[in-house]
């Protein structure tokens, strides 16, 4: 491989082009304003000479006044000008009839027209990820694509979204693509932050992390391309097994002067979706009522001088009786948050150069008190042209990022866990002593959700500066060369802070605590690019394209903890002011190295055959993995003479393979500072006493770690009918995961608790269908509808010898996402009921379903089918479009619900407290059951907390409205001449959320306990809610 | 041809350029590949501390009715709803931080070093102890093969498992005797129990195998002959010898009672067995094992009473930040004095040990002497019933007094009515892991299987 690319190199020679009178130059696109690489740009004439445009659709070439110049591009209507006065001529390019010629973006950045493709590419484009009013470019890709899943965390500021294209294929590396922005990897982590020393999975609690493409500015975003299989994605090699996301930022246009967009919006967020709590019943239990916690004399709960401890339990007496007044609680603590967003653009350009310059600025407030968002972030980009076959160019962005974050899940600071279990007798509002500036609270164990959101902030700051530089040289049509090198650099400071009082500190000492986190991360990437069209026979016979490259990605982790406890005066959060002080540190660097190429052979415009490889070595492994891909693809249409209603018929099949390559360090057993759990305590960790201790790591690592590899089968086909007003493009893929590496249990009588190595295999296989119709098209009307659906089936088919069963991460002890031979990925594990043969439950002689003491599957998170369905309307300058997303199953643990139905919390557990339940079932002995047991038990027992965890187990699918937007778009300026510096203006209102149908007895169901730094799904436990929304925008063009 | 020169150059340049990055990036700089014994001993002491005095240690209490279990997870233990996975975790502990790293001391650094090797034994005994006392036949001669491929260690009965606690025992003994210039490192600081003092681990070595001959009761006609014989070995002679887990109530190193009670308040309350054991005598211990309730009194909760909050809970003997537990203690060394004599008909003797176990536990609770009358009280009847029932106050935390009740009966326990089972556990389901990951496992799912040296009939 290394010596086919320095004999390339070697036999280049360059020659320059014949000098004329004038240069030439400017920008060929198509109909969307894409630029179109390796048009041929010829001089017609005496003496015929020619260039082709680069990668960014731009040409350069002398010629006289009243020469010919002809544009021709496979699959385009050729283009022919005289050439005038002007040295600039920027050329459309429009499809040849009976063509689906549109260019997507492929590996590389390389735009190879659609019809070439042996594999599905999904294209996201500016408008709709505006139109999804998300900050978020990860979540603006929600049901816009046929296989991508987008799982939000929750609707606060800045909460993390994940993404999974085609099912989940690693148990240990994640679902997270491959994110490239520009051409230069870019990190999407989310990282919880938690100290060394916590010994339970930190994505449990704490506040909800951002992934960082939240950096990103959605107005700089031009165009998004989603590589899907592998077939798609095999040049990147071992990044590339989750599938990659190609994010194209906008750059600025040859023009007259200078253009100026501006664009504001502003939003209006409420809460989307809430369990139904009662309110009928006072605290207490039996029917007997139950005061609030009482701190005593010293104001501060959990102290000797306490005079009661409070409770969560509703079960008291029915609050009108007892004339106890009832508060609610959620209704007064959610607020409507408002984010104002702004967007300047500046572009324009010379001749030779260009430019865009971008400022945009996001101010966000969540529904919840004390939760913020805030982006600042400035782009520019500029390409220029050195001489007619060397140009380079650059674009930098700087953002800042930054907020506030508020408590989520499953701490006792949580904000939900202390909203919705407070019993409606207690006022949440009066929360905070005056005097002493501590808590007041319902349950002395549990926050005041205010006293949370105001008390134990988390705030972060992000600053981070990413971009890219390259330099092309293009000699010749069958020799092109792009040198590109990349940077993203951020540091993340955090703090997260608990006031004196609060119990959501690591102990729950309420003795005030704070904690420093900061981050740098940088990544930094240099790929070389060869490529050229090389005519074998014929003009238009058989064409070979080429690209080959070499690919150099270096990433470095560096994070450093620090943690006081114990402080001494309340409100001051320096380390100063602690009496205990604990840092950990941690750091990470990681190098890989690719080369690559690929050869597509076109014959006559019918059929393109694709074949590439690649060879990887990185430093976190020690073999060199080689990733071959190849394709077919069949335009039929081109072949035969079809009836005029099909305007296009292609067939496809790709086979390939990708690769996920393992964590640094992870092919070695290590000695670490251990932290030993304590079931429902911290526990004990080290340094202990001022003592080090360093015991052997639980897991065993593996010398001869390798990449996952995953091999991919895709096949589709592509329609169009009248005149394309119908389009089908589907595809059907088998996609197995070999190799993948997994922490293999073993019994810890072993000494050790797992084996980390290559083992499992996974299969994802599915079918997407993207349909889009022009429904209606005239003069003033423009309805057309596009649906995207997409099934994924997964399946774990081996784990390792002798295990059948392997947990993701850990959940909870009574229900967990687990590898399970036979199952799909990350099913959800727990304790079940106990049943007879015929599936009655068993209940035991105190009126209790028995549990079975081996737990068993029950619930897959992922859905059985996800669908969006996208109707656009236009009516003249009027455009209405509305998203309809749905997704057809998806489990979700509900334990918001178990605890509240245990707390009798809940509307379900009020309805009728007299009540005796006799639970369907029969009794050991095999007759039925008659043993009555009252609602207070039934509640807590059975359908509450104590219940076995296939309990709470609910539907978390939806339908709902995602969007809906109205514009009003006015353009035609150019008759005032008070007006036409005006290019346009647009109006709009539109709308995110604003209708749910869920089956799904508690928050927003697209939400996520762990978030996306987690591997896991399908967890409820107290997620902050999800949000909806109506916004107004405006938008100017100068 | 300049510019071609430059593209060669450049692409030679990009591509040798990073070999050595690729070579070398991936030494770890956070974590280390091999170690000293002092650290894995302490390692291997904290979780000792924590097998000994956490979860494994509520539990029990629950099942002997010191404790009920009242809320949260807990409350599942009162009902003796254990699954296979409740100790998953505790199970790891066990394995994994107590005894792997102790096997790892033993093995790689135990010849040159004989009080370490003396050390790890100690505490490899104690774990392996309780592993067999809660769930019978476990590995330990094929155990911890992990770093060496071995991953389906074999399962050894408890009678065998019991021969190797002796053997151990025996060889620690053997280690404390040698002498400092035997050893290539002494212990120190590192040891959190005894500071390096190997005369007390020595004692303690004794006490345990008198704890472990007379837990054969059941089985061994010569279990108390051994024990009294291993007691008046040892020298214990106060409890200024006894061996604790130690805390300091840093957040890392809080005792665990005292967490449990802060960080899930009234997951654990007071029984009514054991606080009605103590009230009527006027035990001066009971102000001290249990906080007052709701009501300025003490008062526990029966078993089948949960979610019961006015109760007590757990005193300040057990449940303070800083306070230290007794592991094995000069107070158990004189009851098992106090049982050994009784068995081999030494009744004399048998009252003088039990009048000073019971001194000797007041004095070490309450800070001050015990009252003469107090004693005199409590310990007039010197037979199993009495000596097992005093050891069943004094220990309130331990594990032993599960133990004690398998094999004696004693207190006389009624077992939770309300619970589906109506019957107190016998032992502990076999942990997930185990039954999943190791076919050689020998796997139990029923509760109510005695262990072997619980010989019921």
């Amino acid at each position: 491989m290394k010596k086919i690319l320095l004999l390339t190199l070697c036999t280049l020679s360059a020659i320059d082009v014949y000098a004329q009178p004038k240069a030439i130059g400017g920008t060929v696109a198509d109909q969307k304003g894409l630029p179109l690489p390796g048009v041929n740009v010829v001089v017609v004439g005496t003496a015929p000479r020619g260039t082709s445009t680069d990668f960014d659709g731009k040409y350069s070439i002398r010629a006289s006044k009243g020469e010919k110049l002809r544009f021709t591009y496979v699959g385009y209507e050729a283009v022919v000008v005289t050439v005038g006065e002007k040295e600039v001529l920027n050329i459309t390019m429009t499809p040849a009839k009976n063509q689906l010629s549109e260019l997507v973006v492929t590996a590389f950045g390389v735009k190879r027209q659609q019809k070439a493709l042996g594999y599905g590419v999904s294209e996201v484009s500016a408008d709709d990820i505006e139109k999804s009013g998300e900050r978020n470019v990860v979540e603006a890709l929600a049901a816009k694509a046929a296989g991508v899943q987008v799982i939000g965390s929750g609707g606060t500021p800045g909460a993390s979204s994940k993404i999974i294209i085609r099912g989940k294929k690693s148990i240990s590396l994640g679902s997270d693509p491959l994110i490239i922005v520009d051409g230069v990897r870019v990190n999407n982590a989310t990282v919880q932050s938690k100290a060394g020393d916590y010994a339970y999975n930190k994505n449990l609690e704490g506040v909800n992390a951002s992934n960082r493409l939240l950096d990103l500015n959605s107005d700089d975003i031009q165009n998004v391309s989603i590589l899907k299989g592998p077939a798609a994605a095999a040049l990147y090699g071992e990044g590339a097994g989750n599938g990659v996301i190609i994010y194209t930022t906008k750059s600025g246009k040859k023009r007259k002067g200078i253009g100026i967009d501006f664009r504001t919006s502003t939003e209006l967020a409420t809460v989307s979706k809430l369990p139904k709590l009662q309110h009928t019943y006072a605290a207490g239990t039996g029917g007997q009522f139950k005061a609030a916690a009482d701190p005593g004399p010293d104001k501060l709960y959990n102290t000797k001088d306490d005079v009661s401890e409070g409770t969560s339990d509703s079960w008291g007496p029915r609050a009108a009786e007892a004339g106890i007044p009832l508060y609610d609680n959620t209704d007064n603590f959610f607020q409507t948050g408002v984010t104002q967003s702004y967007d300047l653009a500046l572009s324009g350009g010379s001749e030779k150069t260009t430019f865009r310059l971008s400022v945009g600025r996001t101010e966000q407030e969540g529904i919840i008190p004390n939760s913020e968002l805030k982006r600042t972030s400035i782009r520019l980009t500029g390409d220029t042209d050195l001489s007619d076959n060397l140009k380079m160019g650059a674009t930098a962005t700087y953002s800042y990022t930054g907020g506030t974050k508020v408590q989520n899940g499953s701490n006792l600071s949580g904000i939900m866990l202390d909203l919705l279990t407070t019993p409606a007798s207690y006022d949440l509002r009066d929360y905070v002593d005056p005097a002493t500036g501590f808590q007041k609270t319902y349950r002395a164990s549990h926050d005041n959700p205010y006293y949370s959101a105001y008390a134990d902030p988390f705030t972060d700051e992000v600053n981070r500066t990413l971009g890219s530089a390259y330099i092309t040289y293009t000699p010749k049509d069958w020799f092109h060369s792009t040198l590109r090198s990349g940077w993203d650099v951020y540091s993340d400071n955090r703090r997260q802070v608990y006031a004196i009082s609060s119990v959501g500190d690591d102990n729950s000492s309420g003795k005030g605590q704070v904690n420093y986190d900061r981050i740098l991360n940088k990544e930094f990437n240099v790929n070389l690019i060869l490529s050229g069209a090389v005519p074998l026979i014929g003009e238009d016979i058989l064409n070979l394209n080429y690209t080959t490259g070499l690919d150099i990605n270096a990433s470095f982790y560096d994070e450093v903890f620090s943690r006081g406890r114990n402080l001494a005066v309340q409100g001051i959060y320096s380390l100063g002011n602690a009496s205990e002080l604990y840092a950990s540190n941690y750091k990470s660097k990681k190098i890989d190295r690719g080369i690559y190429a690929q050869a597509e052979l076109d014959w006559k415009d019918q059929l393109f055959v694709t074949a590439s490889g690649r060879e990887d070595e990185a430093s976190s492994y020690d073999k060199k993995p080689f990733y071959p891909a190849v394709s077919l693809a069949w335009v039929a249409s081109n072949s035969f003479d079809l009836p005029a209603w099909v305007s296009f018929a292609k067939l496809r099949y790709g086979y390939s393979e990708s690769g996920l390559s393992p964590a640094p360090y992870s092919n070695k057993t290590f000695y670490t500072a251990s932290n030993i759990a304590g079931g429902y305590t911290q526990g004990l960790s080290f340094p202990y006493m001022k003592r080090s201790g360093m015991g052997i790591s639980s897991g065993l690592g593996d010398p001869d770690l390798e990449p996952e590899r995953l091999l991919g089968h895709e096949a589709g086909l592509e329609l169009a009918f009248l005149q394309k007003r119908v389009t089908l493009d589907a595809s059907y893929y088998y996609q197995t995961s070999k190799d993948v590496l997994l922490n293999i249990p073993l019994a810890a009588s072993t000494g050790l608790e797992t084996r980390y190595t290559n083992a499992a295999e996974i299969v994802n296989k599915g079918v997407e269908v993207d349909l889009g119709l022009g429904v209606l098209r005239n003069r003033n009307w423009n309805w057309g509808t596009h649906i995207n659906f997409a099934t994924n089936d997964n399946e774990v088919t081996q784990l390792a010898d002798g295990v059948d069963q392997a947990s993701i991460e850990s959940a909870f002890e009574s229900i967990g996402s687990y590898a399970i031979v036979g199952y799909p990925l990350g099913a959800l594990f727990g304790a079940k009921w106990k049943r007879d043969k015929s599936g009655n439950l068993v209940i035991g002689s105190d009126g209790l379903p028995i549990k079975d003491p081996e737990s068993g599957n029950i619930g897959n998170p992922a859905p059985q089918w996800t669908a969006g369905i996208q109707n656009t309307l236009r009516w003249k300058n009027i455009s209405l479009s509305a998203l309809l997303d749905i997704r057809k199953g998806g489990d979700i643990h509900n334990g918001t619900y178990s605890l509240l139905n245990y707390y009798g919390a809940t509307a379900e557990s009020a309805i009728d407290r007299g009540k005796s339940y006799t639970i369907p079932g029969v009794k050991e002995d095999g007759s039925p059951n008659d043993k009555a047991i009252d609602a207070q038990t039934y509640f807590k027992e059975y359908v509450g907390w104590s219940g076995a965890a296939e309990q709470f187990v609910q539907d978390g699918g939806w339908v709902r409205l995602r969007e809906i937007s109205l514009a009003y778009r006015v353009s035609d300026f150019s008759k005032s001449n008070m007006l036409n510096f005006i290019q346009y203006v647009e109006f709009s209102i539109s709308g995110r959320n604003l209708w749910l149908d869920t089956q799904y007895k508690g928050v927003d169901p697209e939400t996520s306990l762990t978030g996306a730094g987690s591997r896991i799904d399908g967890f409820d436990y107290f997620n902050n809610p999800g949000s909806k929304s109506f916004a107004f925008g405006l938008k100017v063009g100068f | 041809m300049k510019k071609a020169i430059t593209i060669l150059t450049l692409t030679t340049l990009l591509f040798y350029a990073c070999n050595h990055e690729l070579d070398t990036f991936n030494k770890n700089p956070n974590e280390v590949e091999s170690v000293t014994p002092d650290v894995m001993l302490t390692v291997s002491e904290v979780a000792t501390f924590s097998t000994q005095t956490a979860e494994l240690a509520h539990t029990a209490n629950i099942f002997t009715q010191h404790l009920t279990g009242n809320d949260g997870q807990y409350e599942n233990t009162g009902r003796y709803k254990i699954t296979e996975e409740t100790f998953n975790n505790q199970w790891g502990i066990l394995y994994h931080d107590a005894m792997e790293n102790a096997f790892l001391i033993i093995d790689q650094y135990g010849a040159d070093n004989p009080y370490y090797d003396g050390m790890a034994k100690v505490l490899m005994a104690i774990n392996l102890s309780t592993a067999t006392d809660l769930w019978n036949a476990v590995p330990y001669s094929d155990a911890f093969g992990g770093l060496k491929g071995n991953h389906h260690p074999k399962y050894q009965k408890q009678g065998a498992i019991y021969d190797e606690i002796q053997a151990m025992l025996g060889e620690a003994i053997a280690d404390f005797e040698k002498s400092d210039s035997d050893n290539a490192r002494i212990p120190g600081t590192d040891d959190l129990i005894f500071n390096g003092d190997v005369a007390k681990w020595k004692k303690i070595a004794y006490v345990l195998k008198a704890r472990y001959a007379l837990r054969l009761t059941q089985i061994d006609d010569k279990a108390a002959e051994k024990a009294l014989d291993y007691i008046n070995r040892s020298g214990i002679s106060s409890s200024q010898d006894d061996m604790e887990a130690v805390f300091d109530g840093g957040g890392s190193s809080t005792n665990q009672w005292y967490a449990i009670q802060k960080n899930r308040a009234n997951y654990l309350k007071m029984g009514a067995t054991f606080i009605n054991m103590m009230r009527a005598p006027n035990d001066p211990r009971l102000a001290f094992f249990a906080t007052k309730d709701d009501y300025d009194g003490y008062s526990g909760s029966e078993a089948e009473e949960q979610d019961k909050d006015d109760v007590s809970n757990i005193g300040p003997a057990l449940a303070t930040a800083d306070k230290n537990l007794g592991m094995v203690t000069y107070v158990e060394a004189q009851f098992i004095k106090a049982e050994a004599k009784l068995r081999t008909d030494d009744t004399g003797g048998a009252k003088t040990a039990f009048r000073e176990a019971v001194s000797a536990s007041v004095e070490q609770v309450t800070g001050k002497a015990a009252d003469e009358d107090f004693i005199k009280r409590v310990t007039q009847t010197v037979d199993l019933e009495n000596i097992i029932k005093q050891k069943y106050i004094a220990l309130f935390g331990s594990l032993e007094p599960y133990n004690d009740w398998r094999r004696t009966g004693f207190p006389t326990l009624k077992p939770n009515s309300a619970a589906q089972t109506r019957q107190i556990p016998l032992r502990l389901i076999t942990p997930q892991g185990e039954r999943l990951y190791n076919p050689n496992a020998i796997v139990v799912e029923d509760l109510y299987q005695p262990v072997d040296w619980d010989d019921r009939d």
